[in-house]
């Protein structure tokens, strides 16, 4: 009996050791960007992104499919995963990725496909007091983490260095071709959008921005004296010190704008504003989709990389400076 | 033949209160309303749960973690707390409406919820590493302060008139809203789009301590417009008459103004603004049926408490798992309804 008795309380001290030891491996600490200690689930199998652009794009690119994520809704009522059917192929109508709404999301909805993480941004309404309920919830905010820094936390989190480490290396090689062809200390850049009658300008303007520094170019005095990640709206005064010897202009795809709408938000802050842009007069104002050119994602980056290249090398304009 | 009045007399008649037999139905009928209201929204969300699910975790028997969060911290709360928002600004309006003598009056029309927008807002933008748990304090201040703005610029020596209140409020609350939609225009992008979730009003945040906050202050000022009724009822003959009845005017009137804005202040600072629901609630409760202020004041209350629980319902249900925020649903109902008030306002002056 004595030796029954010894048996069992050998063996449930063994199995609590060893499980002890499962919970001590299996998960790991991060500091999150609300500066709260989150244990994270070493091999997490059910990540529920709550930004689409900014997180559930880039896990996709680490080849990490989400349980769930955050979308939009068209105006004909779909919802979609913003930028990612042309960036990753994937989206809500073609994978098995579950729409849980907008900002906020739904809560019930989130917690009806068993999440066991949660990646949010401080942009989402659903407050971590209820999400922390559901599953470990890590904050990544992108106004204290550039977008290299939000990729590499985001790999960090879902243990995917390797493949984060395969993708810089092919944006470095593009970046390196640019250097290469193109004497871009030499040239100017600018990209610019109108809204509302203003002039809106980011130093820099997120992947196309990041491939410009990147790459070398220069930038108008103005837009150098803009703090780092930050934008200013300038009036029409300002226009023609916000040229450049290449502009780039944007508009959003996903709300089916075209470029005439670019062209059109211009025409509204200066009628005739081409006759002011020594770039738009002479045929140097690319237009060109915003989802690529904003959206947190090495395959943007490569497409603008391309883009820049293809147009900016080769041109006459070039050879005479 | 029975007396169609039912007569009430509390606390060593210190409230007295005459209640007619239709409106005691009419308090009924909507009490049982809400309660349905209730069950309803409880059972109701993207999380599939059955009644017997649902009344399982409620009466004790424990389910897995997940559902009984789903009823205890998700739905319960927020069911409560629309209940709650949605009666405290009833009967912020109500209050206000009375004593100001204009049936327009309404927290959202006189800056006290801009007040609480610009507070939230600006903290959002100027400091974005605020934690959110101020945020509901901050509103607080910045409805209390605007509150009291208006009180001290609309008073004089000469006279306090209730239009002067109004006319004030409305100014100030243009002047407010310029200033936030200048935050939300040249601030950064993110943040403003954080800013204007926020002032949608929903009450999809709402937790126990939420419902404590608002029950807890629901529970010192509801008596306290109870025992004013009686004043207001005088007010409602114009200040002379009520001096004449006994009314001590201003000290009467700083104290049920400062309990309204204090009603609606609190709501905002736990919700959001959600307008109109202090000028729709008192006029609908005005038309179902005739009644002593006291009554109307409660028949108000019912009424917020039916169109909140109503409208927080039908936005997280209507197209889940997209949510519409309960504000954006009441200024639906509540913008047309305040145009048709003060068309027909503007039609009975010009008789």
């Amino acid at each position: 009996m004595k030796k029954t008795i010894l048996r069992t309380l050998l063996i449930a001290s063994v199995a609590a050791a060893s499980a002890l030891v499962t919970v001590q491996v299996s998960a790991k600490t991060f500091i999150d960007d609300a500066g709260r200690s989150v244990q994270i689930p070493d091999s997490a199998q059910r990540i529920a992104t709550l930004h689409d652009s900014v997180l559930t794009i880039p896990l996709l690119e680490l080849g990490i499919f989400p349980v769930a994520s955050h979308g939009r809704v068209s105006a004909s009522g779909v919802p979609f995963i913003r930028g990612s059917k042309g960036l990753t192929g994937y989206d809500f109508d073609n994978s098995a990725i579950i729409f849980v709404g907008s900002s906020p999301i739904d809560i019930e909805k989130l917690a009806s496909v068993k999440p066991d993480l949660i990646i949010t941004t401080p942009w989402q309404k659903a407050t971590l007091a209820q999400l922390e309920t559901l599953a470990p919830t890590v904050v990544l905010d992108y106004n204290k983490r550039s977008r290299s820094e939000m990729f590499a936390a985001i790999a960090e989190i879902t243990g995917s260095q390797a493949k984060l480490a395969i993708l810089k290396g092919r944006y470095q090689q593009q970046i390196s071709r640019i250097k290469r062809i193109v004497d871009t200390k030499k040239i100017k850049v600018n990209v610019l959008q109108a809204s509302k009658g203003k002039l809106i300008v980011w130093n820099s303007y997120f992947n196309l921005g990041k491939v410009l520094r990147d790459s070398g170019f220069e930038f108008p005095e103005l837009v150098n004296n803009i703090e780092s990640g930050e934008r200013v709206s300038f009036s029409a005064e300002n226009l023609q010190e916000l040229d450049a010897d290449y502009l780039f202009v944007t508009y959003r795809t996903d709300k089916k704008h075209t470029p005439d709408d670019a062209i059109e938000a211009l025409e509204a802050v200066v009628p005739n504003f081409c006759n002011f842009l020594s770039a738009c007069k002479e045929g140097r104002m690319m237009v060109m989709p915003r989802e690529e050119a904003s959206s947190n994602s090495f395959t943007a980056l490569s497409i603008i990389a391309y883009n820049v290249l293809t147009h900016i090398s080769g041109k006459p304009y070039l050879k005479n400076n | 033949m029975p007396t169609p009045y039912i007569k009430l007399r509390l606390f060593n008649q210190s409230i007295a209160l005459l209640l007619s037999r239709n409106v005691l139905w009419l308090l009924l009928a909507l009490s049982l309303s809400i309660l349905c209201l209730i069950v309803l929204s409880i059972n109701t969300g993207s999380y599939q749960l059955s009644t017997l699910q649902v009344f399982n975790i409620l009466f004790n028997q424990r389910s897995d973690l997940t559902s009984d969060n789903i009823v205890w911290l998700f739905r319960f709360p927020r069911t409560l707390c629309a209940a709650l928002v949605g009666a405290m600004m009833a009967l912020s309006g109500a209050a206000l409406q009375n004593v100001t003598r204009n049936s327009l009056a309404d927290p959202s029309l006189i800056g006290i919820s801009q007040g609480a927008a610009l507070a939230v807002v600006s903290s959002m933008m100027l400091f974005p590493d605020l934690d959110q748990s101020w945020r509901s304090m901050l509103a607080f201040c910045g409805s209390i302060l605007v509150a009291l703005l208006i009180l001290v610029l609309s008073h004089s020596n000469k006279s306090s008139k209730p239009i002067r209140f109004i006319l004030l409020g409305i100014g100030i609350s243009a002047f407010l809203s310029a200033i936030t939609t200048a935050f939300l225009t040249y601030g950064e992008i993110y943040r403003a789009s954080a800013a204007l979730a926020w002032l949608a009003g929903s009450i999809d945040a709402a937790s126990w301590q939420d419902v404590r906050i608002l029950s807890g202050s629901a529970v010192v000022l509801l008596p306290l417009l109870i025992l004013g009724s009686r004043a207001m009822a005088a007010l409602r003959f114009g200040e002379q008459s009520a001096i004449c009845l006994g009314t001590r005017i201003d000290s009467t009137k700083y104290l049920l103004i400062s309990c309204s804005v204090a009603l609606a202040a609190i709501a905002t600072s736990i919700v959001g603004p959600i307008g109109f629901i202090g000028l729709i609630a008192p006029h609908a409760a005005r038309r179902l049926c005739r009644s002593s202020v006291a009554a109307h004041l409660m028949l108000s209350a019912l009424l917020g408490a039916l169109l909140v629980l109503a409208a927080d319902l039908a936005g997280r249900s209507l197209i889940a798992p997209s949510q519409i925020p309960a504000g954006i649903l009441t200024q639906i109902i509540g913008v047309p309804t305040f145009l048709y008030l003060l068309l027909k306002q503007k039609a009975r002056s010009a008789m």
